[in-house]
């Protein structure tokens, strides 16, 4: 290639750089508007992409009301789906998503119907952050029961695993509907020091978080929770994702991914929060240390 | 519902579909706050405790709140009408006139102590027994934690958390007489925020008209009509924070005064009473916490009225009075070493007290208050407990001073305690005692007479007590005996001054009283059976000024040991003879004692019998609910004059 060649080809270049910057990027939000914490994430993740990206055009579309334009194509344009059932709608379209307060077993169970290239950021936290927390708060106890039901099955071996790693004695005790949870405490099977649960709805819903908040704090067993909600609703302790942490992480995938094109693999949160129901421990005669503590020891546990 | 949405907003579903609530985790054993603000159990407390728990408020047969103070240790109540309204008396350790200025009263951590004439004013306060969870009275000094005039001791009244009233609640009393008393209140809520709101109007006609054996006639209007609405609103803010809006207000007539009294003419006194609280408590960790409470409160008197003409001019007498204070409190909660426990903290309050005569012209007295205070619970070793504590409280009035305490208890066997504990305590002087100034003027403003004054050195009033106690805590029972010993110094009262042309009194410090004894507190229950007991021993010595006299006539002193009863004692048994179906009766008798407004009692002897039945209409709980007052006959607590008679009240109430 001669010398005027390279010089042409870079004008080229030169001229075609400005029309790549102006094409306009554009985000799309799909949510579940009637969703007040859907709506707070939307609205916050707002508020950060467009400080962050103030070229980046940033528009909602609520589920179900079609409200996202049939040609929306791929490279400018980057969906994010918020909850399980915006990931659904989501996969509708053939444009790259990032599926938001989703958990790992939702967004595997919606691989299959995904036609392009689709990330996640999880909203559950692994089970060995939930291990080494009770390993850092209760170090005295090594007995642990896990709740496991058909939607958390393909984590009982992980669990397992991870416990085995960190010295806890774990019993996995497959749940299979609302009686059998009376059943666990009624007959009072658990022996064991704390009850972890995992995000399973079979496991935990409507009905059965009475009985196991109750049972389990009648028997004095700590329960280790996997959300702020179940910590307020009476478990002792969880390891979850901060709203601001997910939006912020929304913000750095969305950033490399106008920079670069590319989204990266599913993956669960960076970081995380640790949430004590002090009152809880207070009745259960258990010292627990500050939240922010905790959140520190078990960062500096899992490097 | 999709787990996403459990995941965020569970707890709100959680919350209001259980009613999980912080309160339901309160381990089993009975904690008490109120002493040093450290939840304690009573082997750990510096100082002696009696709880009246919701079962003992049912079981007691009480109509009135003030009628549950019968079951405290060393408590009497006293029943007073005069031409500052008919009031309900409650002491510790007798000693006081109609005004019972010796004890701190506080509902739900709010004082209801008011510096205007000291002491709470009970038929005025908005507050429906049916709201109560509980009464946690401290019998001793807490100056440590609450400063100034938690002198004798301190009634916390404690309300239930209005998550745990949900719904709609009616309860309608009568006696056979005129008292007629009707509680509205409906609890509601969404998500983490819960709320009741009561209304209550009650009329009562007070005490009969009284004729002595020596024939003198007494005209008592001492009807009272009250309207009073409370509201009260939880909010979870989050997994640790907790907040609490109260606010509430009572409105009503006083009657007083007699048709031949020329200078207490028949008349209504209007009372109009608000507040405003806002709490929020913050855990940090398990061990620490940081509370912060900002309260205001008003009470306000009308009562202004003309005499006939004297006999060329009328009087005008205004002895209308308004009581306002600011109140901002922060504390802190932590454990800063294992065996170490500690709380602190910081109070600033401002006191406004407006009156026309009292002040003669109608000044207005404010008084500024900044308290710091600290409380120590430090386990040296594993069976010895040692609570230590100090309150530092500066007033623009008296200074500065301090009001510490030391208690060592020592755990015994599972559930035993000895204890022994010394502790300070002050009592200001309240606006009428360092302030007073009644003279009372003809309609053209001339002064006739000069009725009070007051001393200028006044001082705050002091007490110094000591105790040693021992006792036991079991999940259904519990007892302590206490032994004390407390001596109360430069106490203030009026003292009439013979050096006037007519009755002419002056607020002033009047001299000294010690009250040694003993005192037992006994509780137990099973499935089918309550018991209390409650008995007080005390020897009292001391003298103070009764009257000024000119030279060379001197100064009248008199001693003070007729003002506190030897004996009191109260027994309630309270049986369940079927399923809902319980019997309480309720003994309590105190020894001859006399009032500084009132008469030597003679002795009073109380017997209430009550039968409650419960009973479902429509699947919702109903209770009606006999109580037989005085089956002993009648008897005065105060003065010859208000004599309760033998009664009967009927209650129904109904929860749906």
């Amino acid at each position: 290639m001669t010398g005027n060649k390279y010089i042409a080809l870079s004008l080229m270049m030169l001229l075609l750089l400005p029309f790549r910057v102006v094409a306009s990027a554009s985000l799309w939000f799909i949510f579940d508007e009637r969703n007040e914490h859907h709506r707070k994430y939307v609205e916050e993740s707002e508020a950060l992409l467009r400080k962050a990206l103030p070229d980046l055009e940033v528009m909602r579309a609520g589920i179900g009301n079609g409200a996202i334009p049939s040609n929306v194509s791929g490279g400018r344009t980057l969906l994010v789906s918020v909850g399980l059932t915006a990931a659904r709608k989501a996969a509708e379209y053939n444009v790259p998503t990032v599926n938001t307060l989703i958990t790992r077993r939702s967004f595997d169970s919606l691989k299959a119907i995904y036609t392009s290239v689709h990330s996640s950021i999880y909203l559950d936290q692994p089970v060995n952050r939930q291990l080494q927390l009770v390993k850092s708060a209760l170090p005295s106890r090594n007995k642990m029961t896990v709740l496991i039901g058909r939607e958390s099955q393909p984590l009982a071996d992980e669990i397992t695993q991870h416990a085995e790693q960190l010295g806890i004695e774990l019993r996995v005790l497959n749940v299979d509907g609302e009686s059998a949870i009376d059943e666990l405490f009624g007959a009072e099977l658990l022996a064991e020091d704390t009850l972890l649960l995992l995000p399973d709805p079979e496991v935990v819903n409507r009905r059965t978080v009475k009985p196991l908040v109750m049972g389990s704090y009648r028997q004095g067993i700590p329960l280790v929770g996997y959300s702020q909600a179940l910590v307020k609703a009476g478990a002792l302790m969880a390891v979850h994702s901060s709203l601001p942490a997910l939006e912020k992480q929304l913000l750095e995938v969305t950033q490399k991914y106008f920079k670069t094109g590319v989204l990266p693999d599913s993956g669960y949160a960076d970081s995380f929060a640790v949430s004590v129901n002090y009152q809880l421990a207070r009745a259960l005669k258990i010292s627990l240390p500050s939240e922010a503590s905790l959140e520190q020891t078990l960062q500096e546990q899992l490097q | 519902m999709s787990l996403t949405v459990l995941m965020l907003s569970g707890a709100v579903d959680a919350m209001d579909e259980f009613g999980l609530d912080g309160e339901d985790y309160l381990s089993e054993l009975p904690v008490v706050l109120t002493v040093t603000r450290l939840p304690q159990s009573m082997a750990e407390l510096p100082t002696a405790v009696t709880l009246i728990d919701r079962e003992m408020i049912e079981a007691s047969g009480a109509v009135e709140l003030t009628d549950l103070f019968r079951l405290v240790a060393g408590f009497q109540v006293g029943h007073y009408h005069g031409p500052d309204g008919p009031r309900t008396v409650v002491t510790y350790h007798g000693n006081t006139n109609q005004y019972s200025r010796r004890m701190q009263v506080l509902i739900d951590g709010r004082s209801v102590y008011t510096w205007g004439t000291g002491g709470a004013e009970w038929t005025d306060l908005p507050v429906a027994i049916d709201d109560i969870e509980r009464i946690e009275v401290s019998r001793g000094p807490n100056g440590v934690t609450y400063g100034s005039n938690a002198f004798l001791g301190v009634i916390n009244i404690i309300t239930y958390h209005s998550s745990a009233q949900q719904g709609s609640h009616v309860r309608l009393s009568s006696d056979n007489d005129q008292y007629r008393d009707t509680v509205l209140r409906y609890g509601g809520g969404k998500g983490d925020f819960t709320y009741r709101v009561t209304g209550r109007y009650q009329t009562d006609d007070g005490f009969d008209d009284y004729t002595s054996p020596g024939g003198s006639f007494y005209e008592l209007n001492d009807d009272t009509e009250t309207s009073s609405l409370s509201f009260r609103g939880d909010y979870r803010a989050g997994i640790n924070d907790y907040w609490t809006v109260q606010a509430g207000g009572a409105a009503g007539l006083r009657s007083v005064g007699a048709s031949y009294d020329l200078l207490d003419p028949v008349r209504d006194r209007d009372v109009v009473t608000h507040y405003q609280q806002v709490q929020w408590k913050h855990l940090l960790d398990s061990e620490s916490e940081i509370n912060v409470q900002l309260y205001h409160n008003l009470h306000k008197v009308d009562d202004q009225f003309v005499t006939v003409p004297l006999p060329i001019e009328s009087l005008d007498v205004d002895t209308s009075m308004q009581a306002e204070r600011y109140n901002l409190e922060i504390s802190h909660q932590f454990r800063p070493l294992h065996s170490l426990r500690m709380v602190w903290g910081g109070e600033v309050r401002v006191d406004e007290v407006t009156a026309a005569d009292y002040f003669d012209l109608g000044e207005t007295y404010q008084q500024n208050l900044a308290r710091a205070f600290i409380n120590i619970e430090w386990h040296p070793a594993q069976r010895w407990v040692i609570n230590l504590g100090d309150m530092l409280e500066h007033s623009d009035q008296f200074g500065t001073y301090h009001s510490p305490r030391l208690a060592i208890n020592r755990l015994v066997g599972e559930r035993g305690y000895l204890r022994v504990s010394s502790g300070r305590a002050y009592r200001n002087p309240t606006a009428i005692e360092d302030n007073a100034d009644f003279k009372v003027r003809t309609e053209s403003g001339n002064l006739v007479f000069d009725a009070y004054d007051h001393a200028d050195d006044i001082q705050p009033e002091r007490i110094d007590s000591t105790e040693f106690a021992f006792g036991a805590e079991g999940r259904n029972s519990s007892y302590e005996i206490k032994i004390f010993r407390e001596k109360i110094d430069s106490e203030i009262d009026a003292v009439r001054d013979n050096a006037w042309p007519y009755d002419h009194w002056t607020m002033m410090n009047v001299g000294h009283t010690i009250n040694e004894g003993v005192e037992l507190q006994l509780k137990a229950r099973t499935d089918n059976v309550l018991t209390s007991v409650a008995y007080s021993h005390v020897r009292t010595t001391g003298r103070r000024l009764d009257e000024l006299n000119l030279a060379p006539t001197e100064d009248k002193w008199v001693d003070v040991d007729g003002a506190v009863p030897v004996h009191t004692v109260n027994a309630l048994l309270s049986l369940r003879l079927a399923e809902r179906f319980w019997a309480s009766l309720n003994y309590y008798a105190a020894s001859t004692m006399f009032y500084y407004a009132g008469d030597l009692t003679g002795g009073v002897r109380i017997a209430d019998l009550s039968l409650t039945r419960g009973f479902k209409v429509a699947g919702h709980d109903a209770k009606l609910q006999l109580i037989l007052k005085n089956l002993l006959g009648s008897y005065y607590d105060f003065e010859d004059e208000t004599v309760s008679e033998r009664n009967a009240y009927l209650t129904l109430q109904m929860d749906f």
